[in-house]
């Protein structure tokens, strides 16, 4: 286990010792939060930006004011995982985007999935604490299924919780892809921060 | 909404649907035939009130309280509540409601739907922040 964290914190030094993967994981982070938030009120949004009473500057204020559903909207449990999601999906991707400019392709199948399953589960993960997951909710109502929701106790937000797992093995798969080097070097050149 | 019809007395009207989520809240119907009772006895808005300050979350509700919540907020006559209640005579509003709010787009609550003058619809998911619902409102008035 102590091996594994040094994987993941040699790692992280690595790619975060370059401020602008810091830049990468905010941006992320903070799209991945936004849309998260929007993709809630998605025909509010298009209502409004198709709509000849809102301007754009009207739009742009209602798209900010919506960011605060996160307080009014979800529990306090919801409100976190979400955050802790948003954080993970953009250390991900940060991760990334180095591997990939180190390397110039992308990591082993095994990093990639989790990465894409971790996404995968948050989207479903994504609703109110009232009602159940959006997307999760229409899917199993299309399929005449929707009573599965009430054998979640947090109403879906089970699959945020699933997200964060899947994202923080994708942390864990990306972290050992930067430690495992594609041609024999001296470790010295391999990971110059030790 | 009640700080949103305060705001706007004589220029926004409330209308209510019954959306009981019955896979997630199994005596939200029911709870929701109690407030039609209650309405009977001139008590519906209270009666909502009510019920939704002390629900607990989680189908927590001990429903065997209505009657006492009834009475709380002023409803007179229990005897004539507690007949109604077990009647279901309201099932049938309640499921229309129901039938009213999916059409309407609804997928989970609060759903709220602010309607201009000139008929343009504005769906609001979730409990969205005053602020934002005070924008939607003031720009559905302009039209």
């Amino acid at each position: 286990m102590a091996g594994r964290f040094t994987i993941v914190r040699r790692s992280l030094e690595q790619v975060f010792g370059d401020y602008r993967y810091i830049a990468v994981a905010i941006a992320t982070a903070l799209l991945a939060f936004t849309l998260s938030v929007w993709l809630r009120n998605v025909s509010l949004i298009v209502t409004a930006l198709t709509s000849s009473l809102f301007s754009l500057t009207d739009s742009v204020l209602l798209l900010l004011r919506l960011l605060g559903g996160i307080a009014t909207a979800d529990s306090a449990l919801v409100a976190v995982l979400t955050i802790v999601m948003s954080l993970m999906f953009g250390v991900n991707i940060a991760l990334l985007s180095y591997y990939f400019v180190q390397r110039r392709k992308l990591p082993a199948i095994k990093a990639s999935m989790t990465t894409v399953s971790g996404v995968i589960a948050a989207v479903f993960g994504i609703g109110c604490s009232a009602c159940g997951t959006l997307v999760l909710s229409a899917l199993l109502s299309s399929v005449g299924a929707a009573g599965v929701l009430a054998f979640l106790p947090l109403g879906g937000g089970e699959f945020l919780i699933l997200s964060i797992a899947l994202l923080t093995a994708s942390i864990y798969w990306l972290a050992k892809s930067i430690q495992t080097s594609a041609v024999c070097l001296p470790e010295e050149l391999v990971n110059p921060l030790i | 909404m009640q700080q949103l019809i305060s705001e706007y007395p004589k220029d926004v009207r409330w209308v209510y649907r019954h959306f009981p989520l019955e896979q997630l809240h199994s005596k939200a119907t029911k709870q929701a035939e109690a407030t039609e009772c209650a309405g009977e006895q001139g008590k519906f808005w209270e009666f909502t009130d009510k019920i939704f300050e002390v629900t607990p979350s989680n189908d927590g509700l001990d429903m065997s309280t209505l009657p006492t919540l009834a009475q709380q907020v002023g409803v007179a006559n229990i005897t004539q509540f507690q007949s109604c209640l077990d009647s279901g005579k309201y099932a049938d509003h309640v499921a229309a409601d129901v039938a009213d709010a999916t059409a309407a787009g609804g997928r989970g609550t609060p759903y709220s739907v602010v309607i201009a003058p000139n008929g343009e619809k504005f769906p609001v998911n979730g409990a969205q922040p005053y602020a934002a619902v005070k924008q939607i409102v003031d720009k559905a008035l302009g039209s």
